[in-house]
């Protein structure tokens, strides 16, 4: 908290942002009357509803749809061959089936799609398709399935490499020969749901103005499902028209699956004329969409004896499902970061994405980081255990400073690396290092017993050397000074809408509550990628500053007429513009728009933001990442019960750099839910599959934390305002979630001895050091 | 499947109901496990179920005490015997073990007579109700009768309630001792967990602190509730020692596994059972451990 407010007082020039200002769109949630995408109908509107896969890999022999066609209410029932265009959609490499034709991959797949007047109707109509299967060797093991002679799932992928990032810096062997001592660890983490409270939705409407198919939905990136919708529809882009709807979450993973939905519901819209609303009950949503990748990783750690890190190998496998969706992009992430913010002067990392016929993963907050961080987190504590160090001790010996050489050859410069910092202030919050030593010299196996640990990080902030990186914001001041803001980057929760018109309002000299924030829509706005990577702020922000900065140049000549002054003496705040040095001699900001409006000025500007050049190199893993990182550290202390296996979390304490705080309230607001999911990942998630079938199906049986779980959380705001970023904001939104699992599971070493590889560390973990849950391609003690 | 809903306003009113649509019915009180049953299964053509509501009659929620007998009524929600000072007077384990249940709104919603009729494993109001010998009070148009309630189970979900009964109420005679009580709870979290095991214990200690009677009934381990009776025999008899608590506690354990068999929980669930049950016999007794 300190750091924030230190930064906060010194930048009182601020008059909207670094301030703790209302969410814009608080009031219409907390109403009720925000439209999420099921709150809308549509004259004549029909409802579809997906027949799924009865096996997660089989031929599909004979699908006869006659009987459901004639039931009550049906209107028709879709199927692959309904599909006018591309038949499968991805954001990498299309091979993901809108309706599967000849087989199944896993058990979300879509067969058919019956749409009729009413959901019910759907719903009953949905038993009367009959479908023939012939069921397959399958694969759910992800070693299995990367191994030698592995059934390929999809052809010309031998060992169901979906990809394979190399990264080679110095030499391991020679490292490891120069190291005191060498550690090998294998770690895995679990598949888990993104939980979003709404599940997915979406809305086709046919035929409007042109032609044009229009999606309303529960869509993360609107940019994502047009391009998708208008070629599986084989449209051009401007013949669909997205609008996303007020999200109820989606943390990532309202993408691939979204488009997908968004699709279904085109097809059948196109079908039949008519709008056809496709919602997805809990159940639909926790089988069909994607979760995040389960890994595996091997790492082997060299390091001197007084606790020099030398050389660090790692090798790890991926869980895509059967397919590709993000998993190039996500696993990308995990090679860059594998091996966390420490100077390694010897780096080999092999990541690999593998096919299976699990639930296909994708997109979730983290991003390839959380389980990577697990991992390496992990290690730094196992390894301190070797050397005999002080886990804190051995962190910042090897820690990234200014001027770092990152695993892939990046000097860290240009921005403030503040990995210390972040540390010193988060362990500190909760008294780490006393407790630390007191804690693990008093370990009785019996009762309950308290420890400390924690985890930290560095993270490329955007898409990196993912892909495109630039974003589009339409700003248009009214002729009574009232303000649109139109956005190709969407809210979903995370509080854009509100930083967006902070920075707006800010630059502009407007009144915050003068600014409307339009949903986004692309028929108004340029294809600004999509509403990823914690990625808003930095790019999304400086887009918005952009265009505030033309609009205000315009004001600016118009307002230098009025008080009769060159346009370079005025400043503008709060609704006002007035001569710098005689702050009385002002004119009001809609008195200046209405000025401006009658003598014909264009008062509206398309405001543009481009990433910084980044480079990578594919075969050798070396190259310019990212063009910025955030730093972050998070400390926890935990109370073991070494009867039963329960493990409770007693206080967190959270310190993010985040460049700057353009709301602290949000901010904080993103850390105490980041520090929930994490804990969730940590300590209780994990969707079951047995052999491919979907065994949690609902929040009755997928546990995620509740409010009596998550316990204090203190967040710890750092500011070391970085060039990028309007007003030097970085980024927040994924880091807070990707180092509480570990910070964890080094506390439950701490406190009682054991240490946990793989997670979650559930009840049975933490008593007997193995899972009796189903899961992992495995079927848990059932099978044993 | 068709669902009628019908919410009669007196006990008078809902026999004639049950005794009309016998088996086409069900008595619903709070619904809080039956609407997510009723989600869960497949839709079928036949007849309609009725859900016969009964929390719409007064005279079927009550807590009062009267000759040294508890009677609460069917309809009384968990959020209503949690607060109930009777209840924290006469028997404070019950109303712990209510409070645990799911969360604000499903102990608002949930009733006791839900709970026992429901006959899940997990319940959490079975075990001090077990350890209470609580009875349960069974009326139609033929009559009542009164079941104890370990008798009134067959197996998980199975009940020998007939169609045309109401459970009216459940009852127990004030303990002796209502301060030797406890109830402990393992769940995956905090709050909405289903119970990974329970246990509830009750114990009569004299003066020179020996235990006269003990009770001792676990949850989520067996196929229905009972007493553990050759864990409550080390007990008895005895000023309490380590050794004889640990040896009562595992007697829990090693009962769990006779008559639930070795399942994938086990390695999981015997070592903690006889662990909860140890705690709760020392809170019972008035020491805090861990």
């Amino acid at each position: 908290m300190s750091g924030g407010m230190e930064a906060i007082d010194n930048m009182s020039s601020f008059k909207v942002v670094n301030h703790p200002v209302r969410r814009v769109d608080a009031i219409a949630k907390v109403t009720g009357r925000a439209k999420f995408t099921d709150d809308l109908t549509f004259d004549r509107m029909l409802y579809g509803r997906v027949l799924r896969a009865k096996y997660p890999h089989a031929k599909i022999l004979e699908l006869d749809t006659r009987k459901a066609e004639e039931a009550p209410g049906v209107v028709c029932v879709i199927t692959y061959a309904d599909v006018p265009g591309a038949q499968a959609i991805g954001p990498v490499r299309p091979d993901m089936p809108v309706f599967v034709s000849t087989k199944t991959m896993y058990l979300g797949d879509a067969v058919a799609m019956v749409v009729a007047e009413t959901p019910e109707m759907a719903e009953q109509a949905l038993d009367l398709i009959r479908v023939e299967y012939e069921e397959l060797p399958a694969i759910y093991d992800v070693e299995e399935a990367a191994s030698e002679g592995a059934l390929e799932l999809h052809e010309d992928y031998p060992r169901n490499i979906v990809n394979h990032y190399p990264l080679r810096k110095g030499n391991v062997e020679e490292g490891f020969k120069a190291s005191d001592i060498i550690l090998e660890r294998t770690y895995t983490t679990q598949l888990i749901e993104h939980a979003y409270i709404e599940p997915e939705a979406a809305i086709a409407v046919p035929g409007v103005a042109g032609d044009i198919m229009t999606i309303y939905g529960s869509i993360q990136n609107p940019f994502t499902a047009r391009r998708h919708v208008a070629s599986v529809l084989g449209v051009s882009l401007n013949k669909v028209r997205v609008v996303q709807c007020t999200m109820g979450g989606s943390f990532g993973g309202k993408d691939d699956v979204v488009s997908a939905i968004c699709a279904r519901a085109a097809v059948a819209a196109l079908k039949t004329g008519r709008p056809v609303k496709i919602v997805h009950t809990r159940e639909e949503s926790i089988i069909e969409s994607y979760k995040r990748h389960p890994y595996v990783m091997k790492y082997k750690v060299g390091a001197t004896r007084d606790g020099k890190i030398v050389a660090m190998e790692v090798y790890i496998l991926a869980d895509a499902g059967p397919y590709s969706s993000m998993t190039p992009f996500v696993t990308w992430r995990s090679v860059v970061q594998a091996t966390g913010p420490y100077e390694i002067p010897n780096v080999k990392t092999d990541v690999y994405g593998i096919f299976t016929n699990n639930t296909y993963t994708g997109a979730m907050r983290g991003f390839g980081s959380p389980q990577i961080i697990f991992a390496q987190e992990s290690l730094m504590d196992e390894l301190a255990e070797g050397l005999g160090m002080d886990p804190l001790e051995l962190r910042l010996l090897n820690g990234f400073r200014q001027g770092s050489v990152t695993a892939s050859g990046q000097v860290l410069e240009g921005h403030t690396v503040s990995l210390e910092e972040v540390i010193r202030k988060a362990t500190d919050a909760i008294g780490y290092s006393e407790k630390w030593k007191t804690y693990a010299k008093n370990r009785p196996a019996k009762g309950k017993v308290r420890g400390v640990g924690f985890a930290t990080s560095y993270r490329g902030v955007s898409l990196g050397a993912e892909g495109v990186d630039a974003v589009a914001t339409l700003l248009s001041v009214q002729p009574d000074g009232s303000v649109y803001l139109h956005s190709g980057l969407a809210e979903n929760g995370q509080g854009l809408k509100t930083v967006f018109s902070q920075i707006a309002a800010e630059e502009l000299g407007c009144k915050l509550e003068d600014i409307v924030f339009m949903d986004t829509d692309t028929s108004v706005i340029p294809d600004s990628g999509a509403t990823v990577a914690s990625r808003s702020t930095t790019m999304g922000g400086g887009s918005v500053r952009n265009a505030a900065k033309k609009v205000k140049e315009v004001l600016f000549e118009v307002a230098s007429k009025l008080l009769n002054v060159s346009p370079d003496e005025i400043e503008a705040a709060d609704g006002k513009m007035y001569v710098k040095d005689e702050p009385g001699r002002s004119v009001d900001f809609k008195d200046v728009a209405k000025a401006g409006y009658s003598e014909g000025k264009l008062m509206a500007a398309l405001g543009w933001y481009h990433a910084p050049k980044v480079t990578w190199d594919e075969e050798t893993g070396q190259g310019k990442a990212y063009f910025t990182y955030v730093y972050g550290c998070q400390a926890v202390e935990v109370e073991v019960d070494c009867d039963t296996g329960k493990v409770k979390v007693l206080k967190v304490a959270a310190a993010h750099d985040v460049g700057r705080a353009i709301n602290p309230a949000t901010l904080k607001g993103q850390i105490y839910g980041g520090v929930a999911m994490g804990m969730g990942y940590g300590l209780l998630e994990e969707v079951e599959l047995q052999k491919g079938i979907t065994k949690t199906r609902n929040f009755d049986e997928y546990i995620i934390a509740t409010s009596m779980d998550v316990p204090e959380v203190i967040p710890i705001i750092v500011e070391n305002p970085d060039s990028h970023g309007p007003y030097g904001a970085k980024a927040v939104a994924e880091p807070t979630c990707e180092l509480l699992a570990p910070a964890i599971a080094n506390a439950v070493y701490n406190a009682c001895g054991k240490r946990i590889r793989d997670l979650p560390l559930d009840l049975e973990r933490v008593l007997l050091g193995r899972s009796l849950r189903a899961a992992r391609g495995k079927r848990g003690s059932e099978q044993s | 499947m068709t669902l009628g809903f019908i919410r009669p306003k007196t006990v008078g009113e809902l026999l004639e109901v049950l005794a009309e649509y016998k088996d086409g019915s069900k008595i619903v009180a709070g619904a809080t496990d039956l609407l997510v049953q009723q989600r869960n299964s497949k839709q079928v053509e036949g007849k309609p179920l009725y859900l016969v509501d009964i929390t719409g009659i007064p005279e079927l929620a009550y807590i009062n005490v009267e000759s040294g007998v508890v009677r609460i009524g069917a309809a009384t929600t968990h959020r209503d015997i949690a607060r109930s000072t009777v209840i924290q007077d006469v028997a404070p384990f019950l109303a712990d073990a209510c409070l645990t249940v799911g969360s604000p709104q499903i102990r608002a919603r949930g009733t006791i007579g839900g709970n026992i009729i429901n006959a899940s494993p997990a319940a959490d109001s079975l075990p001090p109700l077990a350890a209470l010998s609580a009875q349960v009070r069974l009326v139609s148009k033929r009559g009542s009768r009164d079941i104890a309630i370990c008798d009134f189970f067959k197996g998980p979900y199975k009940t020998v309630i007939e169609p045309g009964e109401l459970l009216q109420e459940v009852f127990f005679k004030v303990p002796k001792n209502p301060g030797n009580c406890s109830f402990l709870k393992i769940g995956r979290r905090e709050a909405v967990a289903i119970s990974r095991l329970s246990v509830a214990v009750l114990l009569d200690v004299d003066e020179s602190g020996k235990i006269t009677e003990a009770a001792i009934a676990p949850g989520s381990c067996l196929p229905m509730p009972a007493r553990i009776v050759r864990a409550e025999e080390t007990l008895t008899g005895k000023v309490p020692d380590e050794e004889t608590v640990e040896a009562a506690a595992n007697e829990v354990g090693e009962e769990m596994v006779r008559v639930s068999g070795v399942r994938w929980s086990t390695p999981y669930k015997k070592p903690v059972i006889c662990a909860l049950t140890r705690r709760a016999i020392w809170k019972a007794l008035g020491v805090d451990v861990d």
